[in-house]
């Protein structure tokens, strides 16, 4: 009996509980043939999240979370962690007053957790403040990183709100923040990145959970978890290396999933929308033309001026054609440390420029927003709305505008099913929403309570809103070995916008990824290139649609013939080192292209 | 849930409660759990059109099980040299602990003839009867005992004795 306790603990560090993520029973009767109607896909929702808090339920921590009562007191109410140190605080406290948006009240920082990575230190601290919580990651001692700024502490902050929903037992804060930049080699490509040295992702966790795991291209990673918060460091992770998704565990080891959205990197990324559609009104029930903010034609002097906050330089692009500003900062939310900069730029004595308006959402350390004429400023509905990752880590986006006088209050609705009730005053509005709760509908109110104005955000506005493949729907269509056993994966599946994507992935965690728009007949005649990946070499390439073949002579005389997929190339090379010429072939065998490639 | 198609509904369920448990074992056997993923996919939704076929020789769940382990065998042929087990299973690194060696533990367990490997796998990761395993390997009860027995015996020495295989 001994025996089979010791190998069913074995067993479980083996292959892991892969958790409920990827079931889905829609996918399997597509697969099969049948078709679902409405009522029953909705039928099946309703089993999903019956079912799925009767899984829950079995165990104390997944319990909680299913009775909505995940233990976050330690953060809502309590003290989690130990104080920070007296240097530690004085610190926090220079940087806060030198700020543009200081966090209200000096806020006592809680010392979480610390590490040594990379010859380094790390140091979490927490602190609340208002109606967020914020996590402040410091680093220490990081080699060739003094001085230029990618040392600087990370600071992040989420909605306190986010905790007493509790969708799950975990709140990811800070995804994937660099620090240390890497040097590029002299002769490095104009776009490639340099390495970070140390890259980290932080949050939280409720009482009872034992284990964090984050799940990058390279597999698991197991986070330090203490003092009602997890922090994982990577020590040098490849260039676009991103947390996909993070799983608590409790003492019984059950596998909670922990929202998560990826962090965006370059163009390549398409982190996943949630899914669900937002609830709330969706039909207009008084019509607006235009609007305007009164306060600011007539210059009351509302909020603060700009040089009180020691903003000297406002963000006003050339384009807008200075003349006289009149310009004030706000507090839609006085919780918040973050600030709204609204100005009324008049164009240039006798100038036949028009007025214009701008709105700028204003950080620690950063400005951000735009303008517009006033005479176009609501244009088809009575505010304005921009996206920005202000103090959000990544993992939440802030929502903020302007709103005209039409409007007394305003709604975001959320796909989570949660209505959040939007700080608006003095005609700006200002919160942060997470990114794994989109899609989501913004809603304006009248005095009367008609809906004066609404928009719809049908991805998570941090992503990319191109093409993407729809989840779950991609399909291996080839899988090549090269040597020393390294393996490339071609995935092939619909786009969300009706064409192909497809996605390489390679041994050691490499990937590539691309979307195609439907009969697609374009692109290169023939684009190819040898990648090193797992020890093994590989060519991957893209041809176009009248490309039957590509034949591939190596240096040795040798040579191999490779089929595109969708027009993909991939292909495991034996050998390395010298030339080798790739050629495109049409369906008769003619030469579309040649390129000739040296191996590593 | 419609009732007009009660084998139907029965799969549905089936999917639901068993999910993790299919999946798995798909992982154990493939090696990575998208290809696993769709293994079990492709499993159940062969279940689907094949169900009018099912003649109540096994309970429904063994039938469902043998076509999930034929799936995910028919990825595993696709993808030769493939390690019987998920690359990803332990944590690539961890900040909490020291990081893990390459575990001799799964070693030997890829070193299992096959069907004391899969006997492992429905027993520890499918939670299966007996029974069960016998219908799902097409052997019979007394040979799952006698096939985990022997697995058990190949496992006690890395467990009891790590360096017995290094």
């Amino acid at each position: 009996m001994e025996m089979q306790e010791r190998l069913r603990a074995e067993l479980e560090t083996l292959v892991p509980r892969p958790g409920m993520s990827g079931s889905d029973w829609s996918d399997v009767l597509s697969r099969s043939g049948r078709r679902r109607s409405t009522l029953r896909r909705r039928a099946s929702t309703v089993a999903i999240v019956a079912l799925s808090l009767g899984l829950l339920a079995a165990s104390p921590l997944a319990g909680a979370i299913a009775g909505g009562v995940a233990d976050f007191s330690a953060w809502l109410t309590g003290q989690p962690g130990t104080p920070a140190s007296s240097q530690e605080q004085r610190e926090f406290e220079r940087a806060n007053s030198r700020s543009w948006a200081q966090f209200p009240n000096s806020p006592a920082l809680r010392r979480l957790i610390t590490t040594q990575v990379a010859g380094a230190s790390f140091e979490l601290l927490g602190f609340r403040t208002g109606d967020s919580l914020c996590l402040r990651l410091v680093a220490r001692g990081l080699p060739g990183a003094e001085g230029n700024g990618a040392n600087a502490p990370a600071t992040s902050c989420a909605p306190l709100r986010e905790l007493r929903s509790a969708r799950a037992p975990a709140l990811v804060v800070l995804t994937d923040h660099p620090f240390g930049a890497g040097e590029l080699p002299a002769d490095a490509p104009l776009d490639s990145y340099a390495q970070a040295r140390a890259q980290a992702t932080a949050g939280i966790v409720a009482d009872g959970v034992r284990r964090l795991l984050l799940e990058d291209q390279r597999g698991e990673h197991q986070a330090l978890v203490a003092s009602n918060a997890f922090l994982f460091v990577a020590e040098r992770p490849p260039v676009g290396t991103r947390t996909r998704r993070a799983f608590a565990l409790g003492e019984d080891g059950q596998r909670i999933d922990v929202p998560l959205a990826q962090a965006p990197f370059g163009t390549s990324q398409t982190p996943d929308a949630a899914r669900g559609e937002p609830s709330g009104p969706s039909q207009i029930e008084r019509k607006l033309a235009g609007g305007s903010i009164g306060w600011l034609q007539r210059h009351e002097p509302r909020g603060h001026s700009p040089e009180e906050l020691g903003l000297t330089r406002l963000p006003i692009p050339p384009s807008a054609r200075v003349g006289p500003v009149f310009s004030r900062v706000l507090a839609p939310d006085p919780s918040s440390s973050m600030r709204m900069l609204l100005a009324l730029v008049d164009p240039p004595p006798g100038s036949a420029g028009e007025q214009n308006i701008c709105v700028d959402v204003v950080s620690a350390g950063a400005i951000a927003g735009g303008c517009s004429p006033a005479r176009s400023f609501f244009p088809g509905r009575p505010f304005s709305v921009s996206f920005s990752s202000a103090l959000g880590g990544d993992q939440y986006v802030t929502v903020s505008g302007a709103a005209s006088d039409d409007v007394a209050r305003m709604e975001l609705y959320l796909a989570t099913g949660e209505r959040i009730v939007v700080p608006l005053r003095d005609n700006v509005y200002l919160l942060q929403a997470a990114r794994t709760s989109f899609p989501a509908r913004l809603v304006a109110y009248d005095e009367q309570g008609r809906v004066v104005g609404l928009q719809t955000f049908a991805h998570d506005p941090l992503s990319d809103a191109g093409p993407r493949p729809l989840p779950g729907k991609q399909r291996v269509r080839k899988v090549v070995t090269g040597r020393h056993g390294a393996k490339a994966v071609l995935r092939v599946g619909p786009s969300s916008a009706g064409g192909s994507c497809w996605r390489i992935s390679y041994t050691g965690g490499a990937d590539a990824s691309g979307c195609l728009p439907k009969g697609y007949r374009g692109g290169p005649k023939l684009e190819a290139f040898a990648r090193e990946a797992g020890g093994g070499l590989f060519l991957e390439g893209q041809v176009r649609a009248n490309v039957a073949s590509v034949g591939v002579r190596l240096h040795n005389g040798r040579g191999l013939t490779v089929r595109p997929i969708e027009g993909i190339l991939l292909a495991a090379l034996p050998a390395t080192g010298g030339p080798i010429v790739v050629r495109a072939l049409g369906a008769r065998g003619e030469i579309r292209a040649i390129r000739r490639l040296r191996l590593p | 849930m419609s009732s007009a198609d009660p084998q139907l509904t029965e799969l549905e369920a089936l999917y639901r409660a068993r999910f993790e448990r299919f999946l798995r074992v798909a992982v154990a056997i493939v090696g990575e759990r998208e290809r696993a993923l769709d293994a079990v996919q492709d499993a159940f939704a062969g279940a689907i059109r094949a169900r009018r076929g099912f003649r109540a020789e096994a309970s429904l769940e063994a039938w469902v099980w043998r076509a999930v382990v034929n799936a995910a065998h028919s990825v595993r042929r696709r993808e030769r040299n493939s390690l019987p087990l998920a690359r990803g299973s332990e944590p690539a690194s961890t900040n909490g602990r020291p990081a893990g060696e390459r575990s001799d533990f799964r070693a030997r367990i890829a070193a299992l003839p096959e069907r004391q490997r899969l006997a492992v796998f429905l027993r520890y990761y499918g939670d299966l009867e007996y029974a069960e395993i016998a219908y799902v390997l097409g052997i019979k009860t007394g040979t799952v005992s006698a096939t985990l027995s022997a697995a058990h015996a190949s496992l006690r020495r890395v467990i009891t004795d790590p360096e017995e295989v290094r």
